[in-house]
């Protein structure tokens, strides 16, 4: 008797602590990741790293210029044909020289959200119910002490992540993204990085050679100002767990007549849209794939649904499936 | 205005086709670093106001003197005159003006859609989306068999076993996979871009990643 109190005892003494520990360990690596974000945003440096995706491995230089008048980025390819993409602030340009081709595009800034591409963690208490998070020791990369940190789903509906940043200047030198089976999805690493002045940023100011013989391939004004507010009809339920609803709008398209519906869906790192609009043929129906990129197509009624994310594809194919019209909301 | 391209930006707004407004062009256009900028900067306006060519105009010089021209043009009313000069101030300000932050590249879109679309199967049909609870391989077992099946089944079962999952989610209806349809990738593509607006790169890197290492692909 003695000793099934004792074991009680010790079992309620160690709930606190194991939990305080955890608390810990998720706050230092959300420290950890939040300042690799910021370092990725706001400093200035160039680097060489690999990028393994879909089976296949390809090296790539990074220029990344923040000299206070904005952010400045050049990434090219150094296997194969010399695409390149060049940023500057909201303008973007990527060009293929082999093929001739050019792509052309203006950005505007959608969402406070937006203020840097790369993934900030926030709402920790959200985060905590899907995700786990750890500091799981130190490694070397591209030459530089690394912590790595880890990013675990708790459930196969999303992804997770590890990280390995530097202890210095707080870079990312290698990331893993990692399926809903743990196995690896897409990788980026570092070989060599290394913070620079920002007044390399001449280098930036370099566009490659445009000439006629080149065609323009792709364009999109990236225009927000035609959005509106979003039919309320239009609802999820269903959800896979932890996914809600984030953003909702309807905009113009670009390209032929009609308003498409937007809804953006989150778990606080993971996040997947769902596009609505009248069905037209040569939609997507069914699911198709790139890297950790998966989408689902449907068709329901006169419309077609299709959710699109880096997600699980069984996630994306819930939340596309998720959608149904109330006609009686408003 | 220390700035060149708050010059040229300035020089633009207030254009009078003057002999110093001339001079200031040429100052500015005579780095070959501004003439790239401007080229830039001027394809891009063309494709904000749908009017970029299906080929790029080459001759640069010849394009920023058209453009000038189109300035110095004397206008055949008032009203025509105004217009088109608020609507190029306007434009360049716009243009020109720092924004923080920047959404997902459309290229990433373009190319990674274009990616995303499998060969069909040997008998030149599509393939079918298969169970997600395949066995795992790092290369993503699903997506090869995607590519290497056969076709045929009328419908599809996505199951998802998983801890936190429903199991055994039916897809709705004949779900049977188009491929390398020109309609399907634009319209992903302009999916992936408005989705890219919310979504913050995971990777820890600019999600632009993906339009250079994909276009080795095609």
């Amino acid at each position: 008797m003695k000793r099934r109190t004792l074991c009680i005892l010790l079992f309620i003494t160690a709930l606190p602590l194991t939990q305080a520990a955890r608390a810990a360990s998720d706050a230092e690596a959300l420290g950890w990741l939040r300042d690799m974000a910021q370092a990725m945003q706001q400093l200035s440096y160039r680097g060489r790293f690999v990028f393994a995706h879909d089976g296949r491995i390809d090296s790539l230089s990074l220029l990344h210029i923040n000299d206070g008048s904005g952010v400045r980025e050049r990434l090219r390819s150094l296997n194969g044909e010399a695409r390149e993409v060049l940023r500057e602030n909201e303008n973007l340009t990527c060009v293929w020289p082999d093929s001739r081709q050019v792509i052309i595009d203006r950005f505007t800034a959608s969402s406070a959200r937006r203020l840097s591409p790369i993934w900030v963690p926030r709402e920790l208490q959200r985060l905590q119910q899907h995700y786990r998070f750890a500091v799981e020791g130190r490694d070397r990369i591209a030459d530089l002490a690394a912590v790595i940190v880890s990013i675990l789903p708790n459930d196969d509906l999303r992804y997770g992540l590890k990280l390995w940043i530097a202890e210095d200047s707080k870079l990312m030198l290698q990331s893993v993204l990692l399926d809903e089976l743990g196995q690896k999805r897409e990788q980026v690493m570092f070989v060599q990085i290394e913070p620079i002045e920002s007044g390399d940023a001449a280098l930036l100011k370099l566009l490659p050679p445009v000439d006629n013989s080149y065609a323009r391939v792709q364009s999109h004004t990236g225009d927000n100002t035609a959005r509106v507010a979003a039919d309320p009809r239009w609802k999820l339920e269903d959800l896979p767990e932890g996914f809600r609803l984030e953003a909702a709008y309807r905009k113009q398209r670009v390209d032929r007549d009609g308003f498409v519906q937007q809804m953006v869906l989150s778990d606080g790192m993971s996040s997947v849209s769902v596009f609505i609009e009248p069905a037209t043929e040569g939609a997507l129906e069914g699911a198709t794939a790139m890297g950790a990129v998966n989408a689902f197509g449907l068709r329901r009624g006169k419309v077609n649904i299709t959710a699109i994310g880096e997600a699980p594809l069984h996630t994306v194919q819930r939340i596309a499936e998720a959608v149904f019209r109330d006609e009686g909301a408003s | 205005m220390n700035e060149p391209q708050e010059m040229l930006s300035g020089l633009l707004d207030d254009w009078k086709g003057d002999h110093d407004d001339r001079a200031a062009l040429d100052r500015v256009l005579a780095d070959v670093n501004e003439r790239a900028r401007w080229q830039r900067y001027q394809m891009i306006g063309e494709v904000m106001r749908h009017e970029l060519p299906e080929r790029i105009q080459a001759d640069f010089s010849a394009s920023v003197m058209a453009h000038i021209e189109q300035l110095d043009m004397p206008p055949a009313t008032a009203v025509a005159q105004d217009r088109p000069r608020k609507a190029a101030a306007s434009w360049w300000s716009s243009l020109l003006r720092p924004a923080a932050g920047l959404s997902v590249a459309v290229a990433v879109a373009f190319v990674a859609v274009t990616s995303l679309t499998r060969s069909p199967g040997p008998s030149g049909v599509s393939a079918p989306v298969v169970t997600a609870s395949s066995s795992a391989v790092p290369s993503d077992p699903r997506i090869e068999q995607l590519a290497q099946l056969p076709v045929l089944a009328p419908s599809v079962k996505v199951s998802a076993a998983g801890s936190g999952t429903p199991a055994g989610r039916e897809a709705t209806g004949s779900l049977p996979v188009r491929r390398d349809n020109a309609a399907i990738k634009r319209k992903l593509n302009g999916y992936l871009v408005d989705h890219n607006q919310y979504a913050g790169s995971l990777q820890g890197i600019i999600p632009q990643v993906r339009v250079v290492a994909a276009g080795a692909q095609n």
